[in-house]
């Protein structure tokens, strides 16, 4: 069944096809509560209450995007609204860039290169990197995990990715942009640091 | 090919699309050795991204959402309206031929001889019986199944 299809038998009383919206969007869904929320109980909370405005509201759904993008959406700003309950803001840049920063850094890369193109070294490279990686994004402000998933991981457009974060496209590249660049400082400099 | 640095922005443009990169990126790239390991450290982080194991919420949602919407609506199907308009046209036939023959009916019953009557007694009685029996059967069938021990 497509988008129409299953909308449509929604809204005619036929709520048990409602689950199945549920299971193809639940990935996408997740990924956002994920990179939002940190509590567990939250995302509970949150994961449903963002499925219940999507069937409240389903008979606005004008299919002018995936259902997915529409559900995405939905998701994003239920979080948002929460997180803006409890004052979190979604850009909260926590490393300040200097000097002895950007020279530990070059070292890292330095490292990280050789690591990556010596076989023998390479399993353990990368459990290992696979460790720096996840703690850095968790070190990033909410809205670039959020931003560098959808466009990375779940492989969605620019245009999906500013329809469901509701941003224009121009700032969600910018914000991109940002967001790999403090990646890439955040896991060399935590690198550095598992060298020395 | 340009001489000075890339700008940050290129170099991740080439680290996610080298295809769709200018020339000019490229062949800086191949040139410069500090451009090139930035580059090289953006490819490796993002292919670890997206090796990144993907979340899953460790409880069932499909399951708790659906428990809170309201039940299925009654969808009126053509069985149902066939069963419907059967009954409906039934009880108007029974009740225009009772209205109708009703008359006919009572000098039938009250010219009705004896032994019709007993007939009809005996058969009705029989069959009673009959369906009576065949409950008692099935009654007990249904508690020999649900009679766990």
């Amino acid at each position: 069944m497509d988008d129409k299809e299953l909308v449509n038998c929604v809204l005619k009383g036929d709520t048990q096809v409602f689950a199945t919206i549920i299971k193809n969007t639940e990935g996408l869904v997740a990924q956002i509560v994920f990179q939002l929320l940190n509590n567990p109980e939250d995302r509970k909370d949150i994961a449903q209450d963002i499925y219940l405005k999507a069937y409240k509201n389903l008979q606005g759904f004008k299919f002018q995007s995936k259902l997915s993008t529409w559900i995405g959406q939905i998701a994003f700003n239920t979080c948002f609204n929460f997180l803006e309950k409890k004052k979190v803001t979604l850009l909260d840049n926590k490393l300040p860039e200097n000097e002895a920063n950007c020279s530990a850094l070059e070292i890292a890369a330095n490292r990280l290169i050789d690591l990556s193109n010596n076989e023998a070294e390479n399993r353990l490279f990368r459990s290992e990197l696979a460790e720096i990686v996840q703690a850095a994004i968790e070190f990033l402000p909410p809205l670039y995990k959020t931003l560098i998933t959808l466009f990375h991981y779940e492989e969605l457009s620019y245009e999906e990715i500013a329809e469901i974060t509701r941003l224009p496209i121009g700032t969600v590249k910018n914000y991109l942009f940002r967001a790999r660049k403090e990646l890439k400082e955040n896991i060399l400099l935590q690198y550095k640091k598992e060298e020395l | 090919m340009t001489t000075k640095h890339l700008l940050e922005v290129e170099i991740q443009h080439y680290a996610i699309d080298k295809v769709s990169c200018g020339t000019q990126i490229t062949d800086h790239i191949h040139a410069c050795e500090a451009c090139r390991l930035k580059a090289e450290t953006y490819r490796i982080i993002l292919t670890e991204i997206k090796e990144q194991p993907k979340p899953v919420f460790d409880f069932n949602l499909t399951d708790l959402v659906m428990n809170q919407l309201p039940q299925p609506k009654h969808i009126a199907s053509f069985e149902n309206i066939v069963l419907y308009i059967t009954t409906v046209v039934s009880i108007l036939v029974t009740g225009f031929a009772i209205y109708f023959f009703s008359s006919f009916l009572s000098n039938a019953v009250i010219g009705i001889t004896p032994i019709v009557t007993y007939l009809v007694i005996t058969t009705l009685v029989g069959l009673l019986i009959f369906l009576g029996i065949d409950m008692f059967a099935n009654y007990k069938k249904q508690m020999k199944i649900l009679n766990f021990n």
